[in-house]
């Protein structure tokens, strides 16, 4: 299969998938590159879905990094030009999520991202990360709380 | 929202029953979250392009990156081992008399080698230094040589950069953005430490550790010049909208940066006097360009070899 091939299959769902988490388009078209050319290099081709998994988790690789170095709230401020209040209130909530996401532990937002996005069950995804079915469980519990706690936490200084 | 976007968040809410309300309707806009047509566009566009350009990259790991293109890359690194294998045949009377140097007992008098002749001859008689100060002599002299190379490499590192997005309409510079960063970053710190070594040996020789000498003073600048040419590089890319690294920028900080590195170092040796006035003999061309050329092959993959952890904290703060 060729590099244009590839691009051509996939590479516009894996860049829908970084550019929702990442929200950026230089970034979701670096980490397309990143998986594109995991792929190319893996002696068989991963099907679409696996694809999209690995976007997700090198998306939510970089989102880490960047949560590290440049704090979000300015990416807010750029977008702030968008209509109605409705939809600004949609995208800070979705940030505050990407934000919550990043500063999950590794195990965590990919136990998350697989279970409530993907769709799989704990069963799956133990198979799909080589992990006990046990410690899914506690991840997933682990992750909701963390999620509470930043949502609430944001939620009360919003009404104060 | 979209049709297709209410359609995925009634799956997320499907899905996730277990999860907050908040959680769930964050998670839903986060998934309609979609670019633009025109963006997809530009994106493939550019992805398309993007394979060739990743062959001459000066990522360490760019052979796993790229797995069909490290021919040139082993070519690339072959021709510079030999360039240096052959600058270091050309140069064995220097290591030579280096080695005896080391080797020679302590209480002997030796002709030091070239570098610390004069120093020694003129302040200290020579079978007074002792073993473990002419190693910090040593170290002193390639420290401040690995670190010099380091920002040498580091600028050319910025020029290829720009001439290869311009000549090969390639995107390789997220790679060549952190490799100067970590390479300009270990420079400065071998030079530092070079300098400080300085210090303890003029505090054992000369009684002294800083007497404000021409070249002192001028190191001292260099060192200022390389932190900020190392803030610059940062600042510069943290204020752009979308954190993108800009080629030409970079190339001409680094050009700046350099020139008044090399203007350190000349004014630094023309005005050399008293204490630091040895050495100028032995700073003939073959022997500076011996010397930049191994420094610059050294501090590239000793900065490769020490590319940690412990970097990237101290680069986050």
């Amino acid at each position: 299969m060729t590099w244009q091939a590839i691009i051509d299959e996939h590479g516009e769902a894996i860049f829908r998938v970084a550019y929702r988490l990442l929200r950026s388009v230089h970034d979701a078209e670096d980490v397309s590159q990143e998986v594109l050319l995991e792929a190319f290099r893996m002696p068989e081709m991963p099907d679409a879905s696996l694809l999209r998994r690995i976007a997700a988790f090198r998306a939510i690789d970089r989102l880490r990094r960047r949560v590290v170095t440049v704090a979000l709230e300015e990416d807010i401020s750029q977008r702030e030009c968008l209509s109605t209040e409705k939809v600004v209130e949609n995208e800070e909530n979705a940030d505050l999520l990407r934000n919550a996401i990043a500063r999950l532990p590794q195990q965590q937002s990919r136990c998350f991202w697989l279970r409530y996005v993907e769709g799989l069950t704990n069963q799956e995804i133990a198979v799909a990360e080589s992990i006990s079915e046990s410690t899914v469980s506690t991840a997933l519990c682990k992750a909701r709380k963390n999620l509470r706690r930043t949502f609430t936490n944001k939620l009360e200084s919003a009404h104060e | 929202m979209s049709n297709q976007a209410a359609g995925k968040a009634t799956m997320i809410v499907h899905r996730g029953e277990e999860l907050e309300p908040a959680i769930r309707s964050a998670l839903a806009s986060l998934l309609a979250t979609e670019p633009s047509p025109a963006e997809v566009d530009v994106a493939l566009n550019q992805l398309r392009l993007t394979r060739d350009s990743l062959s001459l990259t000066f990522h360490p790991s760019a052979s796993k990156i790229a797995a069909r293109t490290n021919t040139k890359q082993w070519l690339l690194v072959a021709a510079s081992f030999l360039v240096f294998c052959m600058c270091g045949i050309a140069s064995t009377e220097g290591w030579a008399q280096i080695a005896k140097d080391l080797s020679a007992p302590i209480n002997e008098p030796q002709p030091l080698s070239t570098l610390a002749e004069k120093t020694a001859n003129s302040l200290q008689p020579p079978n007074e230094m002792g073993f473990a100060l002419r190693l910090v002599l040593i170290a002193h002299v390639t420290l401040l040589t690995l670190g010099l190379s380091g920002m040498a490499a580091t600028w050319l590192i910025a020029i290829l950069s720009y001439f290869l997005e311009h000549w090969r309409k390639s995107r390789e510079n997220s790679i060549a953005h952190s490799t100067q960063r970590y390479l300009l970053f270990y420079s400065t710190l071998l030079y530092a430490v070079g300098i400080i070594l300085g210090a303890v040996w003029a505090q054992a020789i000369w009684g002294r550790l800083w007497s404000w000498d021409p070249r002192e003073t001028f190191g001292l600048f260099t060192i200022a010049f390389a932190v900020l040419w190392m803030r610059s590089i940062d600042w510069r890319v943290q204020s752009e909208p979308e954190r993108r690294y800009h080629s030409a920028t970079s190339a001409s900080l680094a050009t700046i940066a350099i020139g008044s590195i090399g203007l350190m170092f000349v004014l630094g040796n023309r005005y050399a006097a008293a204490v630091h006035s040895y050495g100028l003999a032995a700073l003939t061309l073959p022997n500076f360009v011996f010397g930049l050329f191994a420094g610059c092959w050294a501090a590239i993959w000793i900065s490769f070899a020490l590319r940690t952890r412990f970097y990237r904290r101290i680069s986050k703060v």
